[in-house]
């Protein structure tokens, strides 16, 4: 009886398999590997991967296939035909930044109206953008790219990748803005009190986008960069329900007691060198509450700089990487999809020459969506 | 006339005895300088022994001593090496890496804008009577956490000549008798950093610099000429003091006779004059041409804050001529142009990685600049730029920066330490951990240029001042 079982359960296994993966493939389950023609699997073995989350798997593997993290971890199993790759440095997933100005001038700010709730970032998104590619040399694989905050709502912002052109996510996020730059003389409203009244009025009346704002369905990312915008800020997203992240705020740090409460997280930029001591300081305090927060792209070397500094200053490590990629892409409102490694989201992975936290390393190579992307020699 | 001396002569002697036998003051015994407050006695800072254990002790860059120790004993580094055993009463700190503290060569901490931008300073105007001790010291606090132990400011960026800089150790009380470690440390000028100014204004103030440069060579000429003749004077002088003690009584009947005969012919008798008495003039007091011949002659640096090539390349041709001239470039945006002329003549090179963003009319990027000029072997010193009080705090983190961006590692540590002790004449006291000198320390969690690395904590003069 064994000898005939086994026959078909191997065969029966054999057809199971594929159906396991069927999905990830696109395919119809069932069907023979033979007949979909599909792409082998790409096994990257590293001494270091750094999941997004702060964890890290040490000699371990990750496997992706169709554009998927299929498995990761200190012992993976190797799919027939995958092949591998060693990468004597540190893999990590793909950073995801909370905020941007990706957008050329033109496109990120519209003088003639200052309410734009419709307005889709994302039908301006090019996959030619200079700056992408700078993004994508520091590590970047997902950016949300949002307007300018001279407008009190500015737009819908949409999360992009840095290489190949898709939109992971078209309208991730309502833009508010109550910033000094919103509230300026010459275009209504030109007070903090009317840009809050104007806001409370589009929430009250529920039309279009701000249906799903007003129930917490859709996040918003208000800029907010004084305290007291902050403050009103958090005020105004208690009284209306608002989720999502406050923008700026570079004294975030110091005003932790007001935003515990509040559902809000914190999209700060990394604090580059000439960074004030006092700013500095209020990061490092951020970095070691329990607020979400995320960093937002200036330049590249902005980035490398703030992270020094930030561990300089005594945050943490883990955070830090927590906050470049799981957060990051929590408070994108892309969780899941990308910014932590594991099964089922996207094949969005960077290979190090070294630490990336450290000034020298550079980017070997960037997987986007598992296609490669070589990095440059600078 | 010769005759008045030795008339004079025993009352000299007479003086002479009455002063009172004063020798040199005596030198208290725990003396250095940092360690002893006017007032406060030395046991108690007897007491600060220190021995500080590290797993790497960087002795200077290139040097490097695993599990070794420094004995820290009134303010200076009494011993280092593997083994040293904690004397009596000794306060033991336990670090991962210990290495010299850093020193900025190119700084403003004390100096207010009014005397940076001062126009009226000459060569002899002393930045130390413009520094205030209270003046920044947020940001010196802040320096000092960062690993900034000591640094050199000087005033009157916009006049002709600046002034006189000072070397100023980043002590936290805001005692300036103690800071201040050299009072001269260095001449500062700057050429081509007036606004509005076109390309032959600028060269121009080449010519005034070598001008100044030739008015400093021209006082030590006299003043050697003068000491020469005075020399010579007073040899013919007591030559003829001797002449005239043999022929003296000789001497006065024969002038005896010259007045009688004078008087009774009814002519004035006048005086021969000897060229005895011709005492050569000193030259008149001249402080700043004073300073001018020191750095000719290669006694101070001359450090010349230059940007752009025009200049560059005429300074560094005008200053062929000046053999002993110890040049200090600082800025040197368009060095790149030079790093052969630079890296042959030796003269090193203040780059200041913190200008980016500044409007200075041109494109820079001083942290490739820096890169570059190491490899091209120019010495390299790292500054914030005297201009940014704040930007002090951020030299070790923009050092890491360069490293990361291909500096060489030794080459970043000795622009920070080794090189600007030397260049400023502080060798012998600052800039690296060996026996003898000022424990100006650093207490670092991991190597100095990496991302991470905390400053656990600072000694200066042997003394913890930070964090």
């Amino acid at each position: 009886m064994l000898s005939l079982l086994t026959p078909v359960a191997l065969f029966a296994a054999y057809v199971a398999a594929p159906a396991a993966l069927a999905p990830a493939l696109g395919g119809e389950p069932g069907l023979a590997p033979q007949a979909r023609q599909a792409p082998p699997a790409l096994v990257v073995r590293a001494p270091k991967i750094h999941l997004g989350d702060g964890r890290v798997v040490e000699g371990g593997a990750l496997v992706v296939s169709g554009g998927k993290v299929q498995a990761v971890g200190a012992d993976v199993a190797v799919p027939q035909g995958a092949r591998v790759l060693e990468h004597d440095g540190p893999v990590t997933a793909g950073f995801v930044l909370a905020h941007s100005h990706l957008v050329p001038r033109g496109e990120a700010f519209d003088a003639t109206r200052t309410a734009l709730p419709e307005a889709r970032l994302a039908t301006a998104f090019r996959a030619s953008w200079p700056d992408l590619e700078d993004a994508l040399h520091a590590g970047v694989t997902s950016v949300v790219i949002a307007p300018t905050p001279q407008n009190v709502v500015g737009g819908q912002a949409a999360v992009v990748k840095t290489a190949g052109g898709r939109v992971l996510e078209p309208a991730s996020h309502l833009t508010l803005s109550l910033s000094r730059l919103a509230a300026d003389d010459t275009r209504p409203p030109t007070s903090y009190a009317g840009l809050v009244r104007e806001i409370e009025r589009h929430l009250a009346g529920r039309q279009g986008v701000f249906a799903r704002v007003a129930e917490g369905k859709l996040p918003v990312l208000v800029t907010a960069n004084d305290r007291h915008e902050v403050v009103r800020a958090v005020e105004l997203a208690g009284r209306t329900g608002l989720v999502g992240a406050i923008v700026g705020a570079p004294l975030a740090g110091e005003l932790l007691d007001v935003l515990a409460p509040s559902k809000l997280g914190v999209v700060i930029d990394a604090p580059g060198a000439g960074t004030s001591q006092r700013v500095r300081e209020a990061h490092v305090a951020l970095a070691r509450s329990e607020i979400p927060f995320a960093l937002r792209w200036s330049e590249a070397e902005n980035l490398r700089t703030g992270l020094a500094a930030l561990l300089r200053g005594g945050a943490e490590r883990a955070r830090l990487e927590r906050a470049l990629m799981a957060d990051g892409a929590r408070l994108a409102g892309v969780a899941g999809k990308v910014g932590l490694l594991e099964r089922g989201a996207d094949a969005d992975f960077v290979l190090w020459s070294g630490d990336p936290f450290e000034f020298g390393s550079r980017v070997v190579a960037v997987y986007i969506d598992g296609q490669r992307i070589e990095g440059d020699k600078r | 006339m010769p005759i008045a001396l030795l008339l004079a002569a025993p009352s000299l002697l007479l003086g002479v005895l009455a002063t009172p036998f004063a020798g040199p003051p005596p030198v208290p015994a725990l003396a250095a300088p940092g360690s002893v407050h006017p007032g406060v006695g030395p046991e108690e800072e007897a007491e600060q022994v220190l021995l500080v254990r590290a797993r790497r002790v960087i002795v200077r860059p290139g040097t490097v001593l695993e599990n070794a120790a420094v004995l820290v004993q009134d303010g200076r580094i009494a011993a280092v090496g593997v083994g040293l055993e904690a004397p009596d009463g000794a306060k033991v700190l336990d670090t991962e890496v210990l290495c010299a503290g850093f020193i900025d060569p190119w700084s403003r901490l004390g100096v207010d804008p009014g005397s940076l931008s001062d126009r009226t300073t000459t060569a002899s105007t002393s930045s130390v009577d413009a520094l205030d001790p209270f003046l920044h010291e947020l940001q010196r606090h802040q320096a000092l956490r960062s690993g900034v132990t000591s640094v050199r400011v000087h005033i009157g960026r916009l006049g002709r000549i600046g002034g006189l800089g000072a070397f100023v150790r980043n002590l936290p009380e805001s005692d300036l008798e103690q800071a201040v470690l050299v009072e001269d440390a260095a001449l500062t000028t700057a050429l081509g950093v007036q606004p509005g100014q076109d390309v032959f204004q600028r060269l121009e103030e080449v010519d005034r610099l070598i001008v100044e440069l030739e008015r400093g060579r021209r006082h030590r000429e006299e003043a050697l000429k003068y000491r020469d003749d005075l020399a010579a004077w007073q040899k013919a002088i007591a030559e003829s003091e001797a002449e005239l003690e043999r022929e003296f009584r000789r001497a006065k009947r024969e002038r005896d006779r010259e007045i009688e005969q004078a008087k009774e012919r009814g002519r004035e008798f006048r005086e021969k004059r000897y060229r005895e008495d011709n005492k050569p003039r000193q030259p008149r007091f001249d402080p700043d041409g004073e300073v001018l011949a020191r750095v000719v002659h290669g006694e101070l640096p001359l450090i010349v804050e230059v940007d752009r090539a025009q200049e560059l390349r005429a300074l560094l041709a005008r200053t062929e001529a000046y053999p002993r001239l110890r040049l200090v470039i600082a800025g040197a945006t368009d060095a790149r142009l030079f790093s052969e002329d630079l890296a042959r003549r030796r003269i090193p090179v203040i780059v200041v990685p913190a200008r980016r963003g500044q409007t200075a009319g041109f494109d820079h990027d001083e942290l490739s600049l820096a890169v570059d000029l190491a490899e091209a072997g120019v010495p390299l010193l790292l500054g914030s730029g005297g201009m940014d009080p704040d930007w002090v705090r951020e030299l070790p983190l923009l050092a890491g920066i360069a490293v990361g961006r291909g500096l060489d590692p030794d080459a970043a540590l000795a622009a920070l330490t080794t090189l600007p002790a030397r260049v400023l004449d502080l060798g012998h006291r600052l800039g690296s951990v060996e026996r003898g000198k000022d424990a100006d320390l650093l207490l670092l969690s991991g190597d100095p240029f990496a991302a991470g690395t905390r400053v656990e904590r600072v000694l200066v003069a042997g003394r913890p001042v930070a964090p």
